[in-house]
């Protein structure tokens, strides 16, 4: 384990834009050669994040450091619409000296997509595909991906990962991959960043975060110590209660959350906390 | 990066040389087809409507050009979020606006300009019909503000692209902008490129009259007022009112081309401003 090398460092980092504070107060890291998952709501700053990891914005507070080569692919996927996948990778070659052109088009034949189709015909799996193509084709060492699996249908997501799975175990490269859809990550990801109106709200490796909660369920007399209460739910007679560390709670059934149920109780809770707040 | 740029801006190049070219083709034929006569009243009489439209469609060449080739060259990109793919490679923002800039904005600037001093040649003999080539719309349709202008309206185009991050607003605000500012230098600013001319005679039949006055008898300004006039003749009138004389301030044509460098330079330091503002947008506003 290389826990003291991180690939990516966040200190204090915060950004303000006109509206208003998008990420505030960030510290955090990354493990090199993982893949974490970045987690929150929509508007959570999970866009904003990625952006200053790039580069693309600046920073009004604190710091952002990659370690290596950065790679990224912003939401929506954007490639040149009237471009070939063929002339696409050009674009790749001309705009990168580094660029690695026969691994980028193993990369696309991969994925069955003909190099001489114009980008505004594929499909959102194979368009997914080629914009991975073009982000790995300069051999990142520290790849952001935002959103990369937002429009696609269920099979075209299982496809996407395993390719993108199968690149990070021949590569060894560093991946951060944001979505709301929780369930698409599980089992994906060994690393978890939570964000919350801006803010992390969780961190950590998934293994030792899960095992660290436990999931209660039991009759609403069930008493939790209230500061290991995380999240706590009452419905009819029954109570379901997410707490962290430690600890047995008499007449209640317990067991390790799912990342899902994990991830889910955070967010929930959160969103009470500033409903209480406001 | 210069393969990128091209290989995104090659339609609209190919499709704005094209429509210069075309134009370039009408004026050359005008001046063939008008070559057969020096009759002066032939020609005008020939050739006065054709020469109404040209000019003014020829005021308008540059605007659309800045409206649809160099509004849409960042605005676009924005719009679809591809700028994020450009910015994000291993150019540095500042090549990757300036190659943009330059492949998308430098042809269409030559190929104006060239068309300008095709329509200086092809118009030479048919000028006088609409007063004088120093005159609007034909001061507009020929020489060297031909490419300035559309170097003006290209920045305003791309510059606004950048800052409003919308095609169309882009393009509503070449439209206005551009309009504007040909509306005031040429109102307001063109005739006082070089000092007047002077003369109580008839200027010559091609200058362009920027001021007249009326003299006495002596040869001093006399002052004129034409609702004091009963309904007897003009000329009698003038007499009672002690006038004798006319006086005219004007721009000979000769000045042309020194009047066509000043507006052209004016518009090129206006490019020159907005590619500025450009240059820090993209360092500091874009993302």
């Amino acid at each position: 384990m290389i826990e003291d090398s991180a690939a990516l460092t966040a200190v204090g980092l915060g950004k303000r834009y006109r509206r208003g504070w998008a990420l505030r107060d960030c510290t955090f890291t990354l493990p090199v050669g993982r893949v974490s998952a970045l987690i929150g709501p929509n508007g959570a700053g999970k866009s904003t994040l990625m952006a200053l990891a790039t580069g693309l914005v600046n920073a009004t507070e604190g710091t952002v450091r990659v370690l290596g080569k950065p790679g990224f692919l912003s939401q929506g996927k954007p490639l040149y619409q009237s471009f070939t996948v063929e002339e696409m990778l050009h674009a790749g070659r001309a705009l990168n000296p580094d660029w690695d052109d026969a691994y980028a088009r193993r990369l696309v034949e991969e994925a069955n997509v003909p190099f001489d189709a114009k980008i505004r015909t594929l499909s959102g799996g194979q368009r997914t595909r080629v914009a991975l193509a073009v982000t790995l084709g300069r051999r990142p060492e520290v790849v952001l991906l935002d959103e990369p699996l937002a429009d696609l249908d269920p099979l075209a997501r299982q496809e996407v990962m395993q390719a993108l799975l199968a690149e990070v175990a021949e590569t060894g490269m560093t991946v951060l991959l944001s979505s709301h859809v929780i369930a698409d990550l599980d089992g994906i990801c060994d690393h978890l960043l939570l964000l919350v109106d801006g803010r992390v709200r969780l961190a950590g490796d998934v293994e030792d975060l899960l095992a660290d909660h436990r999931l209660v369920i039991g009759p609403r007399s069930i008493d939790v110590p209230s500061h290991a209460v995380v999240e706590r739910r009452d419905t009819g007679r029954q109570s379901t209660v997410l707490m962290r560390g430690p600890g047995d709670v008499p007449d209640a059934e317990a067991h390790e959350p799912s990342l899902e149920e994990l991830a889910l109780a955070y967010l929930r809770a959160s969103r009470a906390a500033a409903e209480v707040a406001a | 990066m210069i393969w990128v740029a091209w290989r995104q801006q090659r339609a609209q190049i190919l499709v704005s040389f094209a429509f210069v070219a075309l134009i370039a083709a009408l004026v050359v034929y005008l001046r063939i087809d008008s070559s057969s006569t020096t009759d002066e009243d032939v020609l005008s009489e020939r050739y006065s409507g054709v020469l109404g439209y040209l000019a003014m469609f020829l005021l308008l060449v540059p605007v659309l050009l800045g409206m649809f080739a160099g509004a849409p060259v960042f605005a676009r990109e924005i719009e679809q979020g591809t700028h994020v793919f450009g910015l994000t490679q291993s150019v540095s923002r500042t090549r990757w606006w300036a190659t943009k800039l330059v492949v998308a904005g430098l042809p269409v600037t030559v190929a104006m300009t060239a068309l300008g001093l095709v329509n200086a040649w092809a118009l030479r003999p048919l000028n006088f019909i609409m007063s004088g080539r120093l005159r609007t719309p034909l001061f507009e349709g020929q020489g060297l503000v031909l490419g300035a202008y559309t170097a003006a309206a290209f920045a305003i185009g791309a510059t606004a692209g950048l800052l409003v991050r919308n095609t169309l607003a882009a393009m509503a605000i070449t439209l206005g902008g551009y309009t504007a500012t040909l509306m005031v230098l040429s109102n307001a600013a063109r005739s006082k490129y070089a000092a007047p001319l002077y003369t109580t005679e008839a200027p010559p039949p091609d200058a362009w009259r920027v001021g007249t006055g009326y003299l006495d008898a002596q040869g001093n300004p006399a002052s004129f007022s034409p609702a004091a006039c009963d309904q007897d003749s003009l000329r009698a009138c003038m007499l009672e009112q002690g006038v004798a004389g006319q006086s005219t301030w004007y721009q000979p044509d000769e000045r042309f081309w020194t009047f066509q460098a000043v507006e052209g330079g004016l518009f090129l330091l206006l490019a020159a401003v907005l590619i500025a503002v450009g240059a820090w947008a993209v360092r500091h506003r874009l993302h």
